[in-house]
């Protein structure tokens, strides 16, 4: 699909640097929804499966229902669930205090309560809150797809620097043989992670919270199932997230997220296994029975990075190169689907109204249309954390009657986690969601039909 | 000839601004603010006049926050001012952002004479109300700017809620610029501009202001607030 132009530059109409998460989504999106739109996508790293494979770690991610029904609608749902394991219930509590379940050792010798909790879990047909996905299933899946699609080509090439022009903009990359080569192109995204070099190298400023604090990464085995149960537990030495994984409810084993202050992380993390699995018992309980196993770990510090400027003329800058979260709130990767489902919308837009499509004009409505969930989404994932690393007893005493609000009132439950889930905010409906919600629609209509139809049936055979 | 070019100087105001030259990279510090509303008047100007495979001057260009902005979005940039220290301050960063970027300790007057109708876009920022006769400024843009060309000016607006927002506001309450910065009775009325623009040849071809949310510390423009910070984009009437 790359067209060679005389003077042997090639061009594009959008361009995306980065292929992790968020750029593969967003190029899946742009070859469904506006599949005469040519799309390179430029990575060093992770389009090669080779590459890929190598970069295996048991990383994970939270999807909302909001992105789960997104990947529905591109039809690449059944190819996730694999990877994916339901969250049914989420459980929040505070190590100490009385908005805590307390874990009573009953508790942990009744063996039958977990058991229940799987076959409720199982039995009930209600949609799951989210989904808990491991990053290396998600990224092969999404690769697979992008690799298939005719408007999209791949290059295995670092973006060195971006030229804007009257109309679009000249990418300058690093070919394999370190040789210079450039793409002309209508708009570049830049969605090259938290530590976007190329954010840096365009001049875009960033602000930058240090949380002081690092999270330690590893998946444990326990004796209980899960259940599709998501613990999110606040102990003062900072929060600890256990996400249901292993693709069912059965499973028996979490991800574990532990954010440990700066000071403590690597004490903790260079713990032999079998101090480590204690020291997380004790923390979070045995509310999923006794932790077996350890597996890999990694850690990072956490930061808040948001970038100054999302968008110019001919750019954008998108995912975390835009907005870097705090993981335990489980927002940013979902903020960004957001993102890149008004992104598709725009570009829709510009092209039906045949506008540029990095023209100033357009890529401003993208801006106006997410500034509100962005602004909202970050100040809700910063507070979140702060309101639970916090150690003052007022702020103690405000938390625990909101954990226990949230034990005892299920509305405000709901409304908790669809704000926590990012669903306060209506973007632009893209194509395939009208699709993917005219079929649902028709496929309950179906399933209505039949049942009306059914006792006449019956009734007929029971005349007859 | 370069003495009477020269004079559109207030050397107190360039001293101030000498001062706190090595502060003008620093976005947390005194020139936060400028930092803040940057991306908002660069994508204004490249908005209205789109600044890639242009010729820009930057009037006024001070440590190069704009400069390097325009750059940034593919333009060609000239950057003068009358202050040695920030230019010095423009010159070293360039090493950091590895932009190429013209800068000059020159005023408007004196590269009008050197350089008249030369630019596609005249850039005037934050300026106008820091010089004695802001009328002969405006005039000096019309001149550098080619027929047709586009010029920004951006300045405060002179009223009781813009002394109180700038002055009281930015300088004492909420500490966001130092004391000092500004002198009130500069400030100068979007109808004071707009006369001195049309007397220079300029027609004005739209104005919004700038507002700022202290809740949210963030700055958005708004084409119905002009009441204390305000911009404009005029073109040269072509010959």
């Amino acid at each position: 699909m790359i067209k060679e132009t005389h003077s042997g530059t090639t061009e594009c109409d959008i361009a995306i640097a980065g292929g992790g998460l968020v750029g593969l989504t967003l190029a899946l999106l742009l070859a469904r929804e506006t599949p005469h739109l040519r799309v390179t996508m430029l990575d060093p790293y992770g389009l090669d499966e080779a590459d890929n494979t190598k970069a295996v770690d048991n990383r994970t991610t939270a999807l909302s229902k909001g992105t789960a029904k997104l990947f529905k609608a591109l039809g690449i749902w059944p190819l996730i669930t694999p990877f994916a394991t339901p969250i049914q219930h989420v459980d929040v509590s505070d190590k100490g205090h009385v908005g805590l379940t307390s874990f009573p050792a009953q508790e942990h010798l009744n063996q039958e309560y977990s058991a229940k909790k799987a076959k409720l879990a199982q039995g009930a047909s209600r949609e799951a809150l989210g989904y808990v996905v491991q990053n290396h299933g998600l990224a092969q899946v999404l690769l697979s797809q992008v690799r298939a699609s005719a408007s999209i080509t791949l290059l295995p090439h670092t973006v060195t620097r971006f030229t804007p022009k009257v109309r679009g903009g000249v990418v300058d990359y690093k070919g394999s043989d370190n040789t210079s080569l450039s793409l002309l192109t209508q708009c570049l995204v830049v969605a090259d992670g938290a530590q976007s070099s190329l954010r840096d190298t365009l001049g875009i400023q960033t602000s930058h919270h240090d949380y002081q604090q690092h999270a330690i990464i590893t998946t444990l085995t326990h004796s209980k199932p899960h259940a599709g149960t998501a613990y999110e537990r606040f102990t003062p030495q900072g929060p600890m997230a256990l996400l249901p994984f292993g693709g069912h409810v059965n499973a028996r084993q979490s991800a574990l997220v532990w954010t440990r202050p700066k000071a403590l992380f690597q004490a903790s993390f260079d713990l032999p296994d079998k101090q480590l699995l204690a020291h997380i018992q004790q923390q979070f309980g045995y509310r999923l029975g006794v932790f077996e196993q350890v597996v890999a770990r990694h850690h990072y510090p956490l930061h808040l990075v948001l970038a100054k400027e999302q968008v110019r003329s001919s750019l954008v800058i998108l995912g975390n190169a835009a907005h870097f979260l705090h993981p335990v709130a489980g927002q940013g990767f979902n903020l960004s689907v957001r993102d890149c489902g008004a992104l598709v919308a725009t570009f829709t837009y510009a092209s039906q109204q045949k506008l540029a499509l990095g023209a100033m004009s357009v890529l401003a409505r993208y801006q106006a249309q997410q500034a509100l969930d962005q602004q909202a989404t970050v100040q809700i994932s910063d507070k979140f954390i702060q309101l639970f690393s916090h150690t003052s007893p007022a702020v103690q005493l405000i938390r625990n009657a909101g954990l226990l609000a949230l034990q005892k009132a299920p509305p405000v439950q709901s409304a908790f986690f669809s704000l926590m889930m990012g669903q306060g905010f209506t973007r632009p409906v893209l194509t395939c969601e009208r699709e993917y919600n005219r079929g649902h629609n028709q496929e309950q209509h179906r399933a209505h039909h039949q049942q009306m139809n059914n006792p006449q049936v019956t009734n007929k055979k029971a005349l007859s | 000839m370069t003495d009477t070019l020269n004079q559109n100087v207030d050397p107190a105001e360039i001293r101030k601004f000498e001062q706190l030259a090595q502060k003008w990279w620093d976005t947390e510090g005194e020139f936060k603010p400028l930092h803040d509303i940057n991306p908002l008047r660069a994508n204004y100007i490249d908005q209205h006049a789109t600044a890639a495979e242009k010729t820009v001057v930057d009037v006024g260009c001070g440590g190069g926050i704009l400069s390097e902005a325009m750059a940034q979005r593919g333009a060609t940039v000239t950057g003068i001012d009358m202050g040695k220290a920030p230019l010095d301050v423009a010159k070293l960063h360039l090493l950091e952002s590895k932009l190429d970027i013209d800068y000059q300790q020159c005023t408007a007057e004196a590269l009008a004479a050197q350089k008249p109708n030369h630019f596609d876009i005249v850039t005037c920022l934050e300026m106008l109300e820091h010089v004695p006769s802001p009328a002969d400024t405006i005039k000096a843009c019309a001149e550098l700017v080619k027929p047709g060309g586009d010029v920004f000016f951006s300045t405060l607006n002179r009223n009781p809620k813009s002394y109180l927002f700038a002055i009281i506001g930015a300088e004492y309450a909420l500490r966001m610029l130092p004391k000092g910065t500004h002198d009130y009775q500069k400030f100068i009325r979007p109808s004071e501009l707009t006369t001195w623009m049309r007397q220079a040849g300029l027609e004005l071809q739209d104005i919004t202001g700038m507002t700022y949310n202290p809740l949210t510390k963030t700055y958005k423009l708004n084409p119905n607030d002009v009441s204390v910070n305000y911009l404009i984009h005029a073109k040269r009437i072509q010959d």
